[in-house]
């Protein structure tokens, strides 16, 4: 179970939270300027690394924010992201 | 034979659900004529009613049910036309009250955040059960309440009686 | 019966009668099972689990890999170890794995066969094809126990907790990390295994500052207890060390408790690992005979139970610590027939001890058998070039020592080898794991406490309290004799078993065996073995398997590794796991204001989604579910019916930009939409697949309430507000949740009108209250918002109600409806009219491949808004075109026909363009209305292929249809509209 720096409330358990995946995937701001290969990389896929990878995570039983954090896919060693300005 | 706990429903209660950034709250703060509460976990308590910080942009209006149209229609009108929500979410939860010696004790075996970490006056949302609840510290240790979401309500209820002791 | 008069903790004036395999016994308050059968002179306590040979008890703890038992008096518990149970009055064991008993057991005769048993037997044996076969004489002969058939009384939970140390063992170095941790003001938290805190202070007398150990135990353990910054909890095992400091226990509550066990999980800061050691057998021929015992086991029963396991010991040895027992066998009045020690030169040390009770010592000797088999009758060892044979009723061994490294292990850390104590001992650290003491191989008790005093005063030395008052010093204590070890593997050739995993029934020759099959990994010896795989996973016969691969394969223990020691450390039982959410907690179960009506009023329940249960139908008295179904929908469609639609989500946006979110959303415009109107709305997934839809309502200019399905709800919220919150920051909308504010009741068909018209209000149901528009007023005084949705296809009035007032208000529409009939409907009858009607339900006919047009709801997609979720993908299915399955109608031939749903279509006779699966059926039932079998279903080009005939293949029956446009009832709507 892991303990996930939610911003806002602190360290939560994993299970208050839905991980939404690699937060580089960003949708691209003209969807039709996109080759279907692109858009079909943007859809289906993911880095996947062994090591660091900058995640979306919801705090849905919680805050309800969404935010980011750097996980250590071996280690699951877990570094905050300062918040983006919104 | 179990914790002494009396869990009871609560009842005659409003909740004013609050969405907006800086701008938007002052307009509330100057409507309701208090500062609110900024930090995480924090709340301010008056006697006609209370406001519960549960995001940097978020909040609870906690009253009595009688007030309910009033506070509404004052918040809403303060920030008509602007990027906020002021929703009636009063039926949408349901609320208990679980006092005692040993509220920790059955407490604990619904959420998994660290109930040391909050004082009396406090308040938070998290994990309960398997269904989630907002929880408010009236006297740590001794006397919380929990919301939870209506729908759950008939399931904490007996979550809660099982949790204590007995059998259901 | 064999107690001695004096000594020990148990109660010698409350004696307990208790039960093991069909005998009457009694031991005493203060017993474990496994120490009063010592102490009645029980020798077999089970069979092995492969060959069925008798075994005897081999150790005094959790890792006991022979006593396995059948704890009938408690809820027939399985596989539960002898060394574990505290006896009580009247407690009844079976051992498992013997039939028909443990001292004549059929199966032995498996023993007989062993040539025919080796590693790997089973993957040779049992190849596909055979297994279906044999498995039913192994399933019978295997397994440890059987499940208990009655429902589990005892009372379980599951709690959390949160501290800054957990201090995982309460030995002398748990105690002493304790002391220093809780001194600095930490939240301290101490789990202890056994029922009272000292660990192996508690079976060997040991001097600590000048006192006896246990007064030290009682003294430090009293203070620490008495400390308010510290949980101290005794019969608990840690059983597992997760991510980020997680770690899981299990507490036994004593019988007297209303509870049976409650299951921890811990989240701790910092954890020290105090879990001190266990000793490891010798392997030699015969090792597994009843009466061979490992000596601190032995030493144990005497000194903590006054048990005593033989008359005439032989210790057998490759170590210093048998020379420290040599007292307590002695007082214990066993004689003593010598040591036989495995190394060539013991310390001076040792053998002042043996010398100073006139025990003979052999040195270089080896053991090449035992005599005897449900009993020894002697041993036949070899010492330099003689053979000798020494009688004999126990032999007491000790290969060493193995650190309880399970819990490092499992957080992640690295174990490695050893030489000087021939141990695995903790490596490369991961996580805040710190082991102290006999877990990190100290195994000297001045040294352990020295150890737990720095590493407690490394982590917490700096903290304010400890600085107040001093960091605590070790507190001093000698060790007897320095401990010394000289690894020596048995001969190879040495005749007769000798076993390395004793509950798996692994043996020298089977480890020789795997090696020579080319296993080299010591993970695939370890599967193909078996070897550690058992319930005490290795606990006490791991180091020599890994020893013996190593000699195998001629590499360095240290190079072979350890196999991964993995979660639990000692079995759990599911009442554990599972806490108090059983029975009717299982599911969080959701109810709506209405439910408990429904069930009242004799609605059959079914499944709805996101943990609802509502209404399938409700049958009266003498109705078939058919009966009830064709009733209700009757109802709808000739006068009134009347459901509970309180499941749905419901969500409120409000913001300037809400109506710009929405035309992003879904595929249709609601910029554009009129306050005071609602709107249907189809929502894609971002590749173009049938996500969600609803009606959304425009209530001020910037207030819309969205509804959507019960089972996608929450999908959709989270849709929405990861788009909000990490897309589109820019749009100034907020979205709140309100699924449990509002109660929904649909009062639909052609009567509906009327039965609303008998309410005092002041909303009006005139023409000009259109479809799709919604008003609010008051019905009977109740506020109320009434919609004009219908999901039916007739006329209707959807009444949407505060939850506080839904009950009255159903309660009056119930009465006002009476005169017209009207009937409460399920949600049986409400799929058999969305099918009538055709409505598209992303559940049934989006298969994560339907598209709108696929749907036929290209009517609802508005291709020129610049962008929407889902509009890319679809430009891409629109240019690649080709053939893709479309929503149909079935009008199979047979009138009658009951087609399931997910039948395969295929081509009917004489078609020859076609071949194939051509698309399968996606909801399919008996319309009351059509008195007539109709189907929804998806077909390959299915919009071109109306008129054309298809099969409908289903497991028993096919039949021919007619396929058709996607409607069967009122295809222009104008029931709905009117």
């Amino acid at each position: 179970m892991l303990e996930i720096p939610c911003p806002w409330c602190g360290l939560r358990n994993e299970s208050e939270f839905v991980c939404a995946g690699e937060a580089d995937r960003k949708r691209p701001p003209d969807p039709e300027a996109e080759t279907d290969e692109a858009w079909a990389d943007y859809l289906f896929n993911s880095t996947n690394p062994k090591g660091v990878v900058r995640e979306w995570w919801w705090h849905v039983a919680g805050c309800t924010r969404w935010f980011q954090i750097d996980r250590d896919t071996v280690t699951h060693e877990i570094a905050p992201v300062k918040e983006r300005s919104k | 034979m179990s914790y002494r706990v009396e869990v009871s429903s609560l009842k005659d209660y409003a909740l004013i659900n609050l969405r907006g950034g800086a701008p938007v709250t002052a307009n509330w703060e100057a409507t309701l004529d208090v500062t609110f509460p900024k930090a995480a976990h924090t709340a301010v308590i008056n006697e006609a009613f209370s406001v519960l910080s549960l995001s940097s942009d978020h909040w609870w209006v906690r009253t009595a049910l009688k007030n309910e149209d009033e506070l509404f229609h004052r918040l809403s009108e303060s920030v008509s036309g602007d990027h906020a929500a002021v929703t009636v979410v009063t039926d949408h939860f349901q609320g208990f009250s679980v006092q005692g010696a040993d509220a920790v004790a059955v407490l604990r075996q619904g959420f998994s955040l660290d109930l040391r970490s909050l004082d009396s006056g406090q308040c938070t949302r998290g994990g309960f059960a398997r269904c989630g609840a907002t929880l408010q510290v009236v006297d740590a240790g001794m006397d919380y309440e929990i919301f939870v979401e209506a729908s759950y309500s008939e399931y904490v209820e007996r979550w809660l009686k099982v949790a204590q002791g007995h059998t259901v | 019966m064999t107690r001695l008069a004096s000594g020990g903790v148990i109660d010698r004036q409350r004696p307990l009668r208790f039960l093991f395999n069909g005998k009457r016994y009694q031991g005493y308050e203060g017993d474990t099972l496994a120490s009063a059968l010592v102490a009645n002179d029980v020798l077999i306590v089970g069979r092995s689990f492969k060959y069925h040979r008798p075994r005897g008890l081999l150790t005094c703890g959790p890792e006991e890999p022979n006593g396995l038992v059948q704890l009938v008096s408690d809820g027939d518990q399985p596989n539960l170890r002898a060394t574990e149970i505290p006896l009580r009055e009247g407690l009844e064991a079976r051992s498992v794995n013997c039939w028909p008993s443990a001292r004549f057991d059929l199966r032995a005769i498996n023993s007989v066969l062993a040539p025919l048993f080796p590693a790997g037997f089973y993957y040779k044996t049992f190849m596909a094809g055979k297994w279906d076969f044999y498995s039913r004489f192994i399933r019978q002969a295997a397994g440890l126990g059987h499940s208990p058939k009655e429902r589990d009384q005892g009372r379980y939970e599951r709690v959390n907790h949160h501290t800054d140390v957990l201090i995982v063992g309460a030995g002398p170095a748990g105690i002493q990390a304790a002391k220093v941790a809780s001194g600095s003001g930490h939240d301290v938290m101490v789990l202890d295994m056994q029922e009272s805190p000292g660990g192996h202070l508690l079976f060997h007398p040991r001097q600590i500052d000048g006192q006896a150990g246990s007064d030290w135990v009682s003294r430090e353990v009293g203070e620490l207890q008495d400390r308010d910054n510290v949980t101290w909890l005794q019969s608990t095992t840690a059983t597992g060390y997760y991510d980020h400091n997680m770690v899981i226990a299990v507490e036994h509550k004593p019988a007297e408790s209303w509870l049976k066990e409650r299951l921890w999980h811990i989240r701790a800061r910092k954890v020290i690992i105090a879990t001190g050691a266990v000793e490891r057998p010798l392997i030699f021929p015969g090792n597994d005979r009843p009466g061979v015992m490992l000596a601190d086991a032995a030493a144990r029963y005497i000194r903590r139970f006054a048990a005593v396991p033989g008359k005439k010991v032989l210790i057998y040895t490759n170590n210093s610590t048998p020379y420290a027992q040599l007292e307590t066998f002695k007082t214990a009045g066993i004689e003593i027939q010598g040591i036989l020690d495995l190394r060539k030169n013991p310390s001076e040390a040792e053998l002042c001890l043996a010398s100073k009770l006139e025990v003979p010592v052999s040195v270089d000797a080896r053991i090449t058998g035992v005599q005897g088999r449900s009993g020894i009758r002697g041993v036949t060892y070899q010492s330099g070039a003689g053979s000798k044979t020494v009688r004999c009723d126990l032999v007491c061994h000790s290969g060493g020592w193995n650190p309880l490294i399970h819990l490092y292990s499992h957080a992640g850390g690295r174990s490695r080898f050893e030489q000087a104590s021939a141990a695995f001992i903790p490596g490369e650290r991961a996580q805040a794991a710190y082991p102290v003491g006999g877990a990190n191989g100290t195994f000297s008790l001045a040294e352990g406490l020295k150890e737990a005093t720095d590493v407690a005063n490394s982590l917490f030395g700096e903290s304010a309290g400890n600085r107040a008052s001093g960091t605590p010093n070790a507190p001093a204590a000698e060790d007897e004799v320095p401990y010394r070890i000289d690894q020596i593997w048995p001969e190879k050739g040495d005749k007769g078993k000798a076993f390395v995993d004793f509950q798996n029934d692994v043996t020298t020759a089977d480890i020789a065996l795997a090696v020579r099959e080319n296993f080299q990994s010591i993970e695939h010896v370890k599967r193909y073995t078996t070897a550690g795989m058992a319930v005490d996973q290795g606990k006490i016969g791991n180091p020599n398997v890994i020893g013996l691969v190593s000699r195998e394969l001629g590499e360095e223990q240290a190079s072979v590794g350890t196999t991964t020691f993995r979660p639990p450390f000692a079995p759990v039982s599911f009442g554990a796991i599972g806490g108090s959410e059983r029975g009717p907690l299982i599911i969080p179960a959701r109810t709506t204001p209405i439910t408990a009506w429904n069930i009242e009023n004799g609605a059959a329940m079914d499944e709805a989604g996101a943990n609802f249960r509502r209404p399938f139908f409700f049958p009266r008295p003498d109705e078939t579910m058919e009966d009830a179904v064709a009733r209700e929908a009757t109802a709808v469609r000739t006068s009134c019916g009347i459901y509970d639609g309180t499941p749905l989500g419901t969500f409120e946006l409000q913001g300037p930009d809400t109506g710009e979110l929405l035309n992003r959303l879904y595929t249709n415009r609601f910029d554009n939409l009129p306050v005071g109107r609602g709107r249907f709305g189809l929502m894609l997934r971002e590749d173009g697949r049938l996500f969600d839809d609803g009606v959304t309502f425009r209530v001020d200019p910037n207030r819309y309430l969205m509804s959507c399905g019960t089972g996608a709800a929450g999908a959709v919220y989270a849709h929405i507000d990861r788009l909000l919150q990490t897309e589109w920051t820019d749009l100034k909308v907020y979205l709140v949740n309100v699924s449990a504010a509002w109660a929904t009741m649909c009062v639909c068909g052609p009567l509906a009108r009327a039965v609303l018209g008998k309410l005092e209000s002041d909303i009006s149901l005139d023409p000009t209250f259109r479809f799709l528009d919604f008003r609010d007023g008051t019905l009977e005084g109740i506020n109320v918002r009434v919609a004009r949705v219908s999901y039916t296809g007739e006329l209707s009035f959807e009444v949407n109600v505060a939850r506080r007032s839904a009950l009255k208000l159903w309660k009056i529409l119930m009465e006002a409806g009476k005169e017209f009939g009207i009937t409460p409907v399920g949600s049986e009858t409400s799929g058999v009219l969305r099918i009538e009607k055709g409505f598209i339900s992303p559940g049934h006919e989006g298969d994560n491949i339907t598209n709108p047009f696929d749907a036929g709801m290209g009517w609802i997609v508005d291709m020129t808004k610049p962008d929407f979720i889902g509009k890319r993908s679809l430009l891409r299915d629109v240019k690649l075109g080709g053939e893709r399955q479309h929503v149909v109608g079935l009008l199979p031939d047979d009138e009658q026909a009951l087609v399931a749903d997910g039948s395969a279509l295929l081509p009917a006779q004489g078609s020859d363009s076609r071949s194939g699966f051509q698309g399968h059926v996606t909801a399919a039932c008996f319309s009351p209305t059509l008195k007539r079998t109709i189907a929804l279903a998806l077909l390959k080009d299915g919009q071109k292929r109306h008129g054309e005939r298809v099969v409908i293949s289903g497991l028993e029956n096919s039949c021919v249809a007619t396929v058709t446009e996607p409607v069967f009832y009122d295809p222009k709507g104008e029931r709905m509209r009117g």
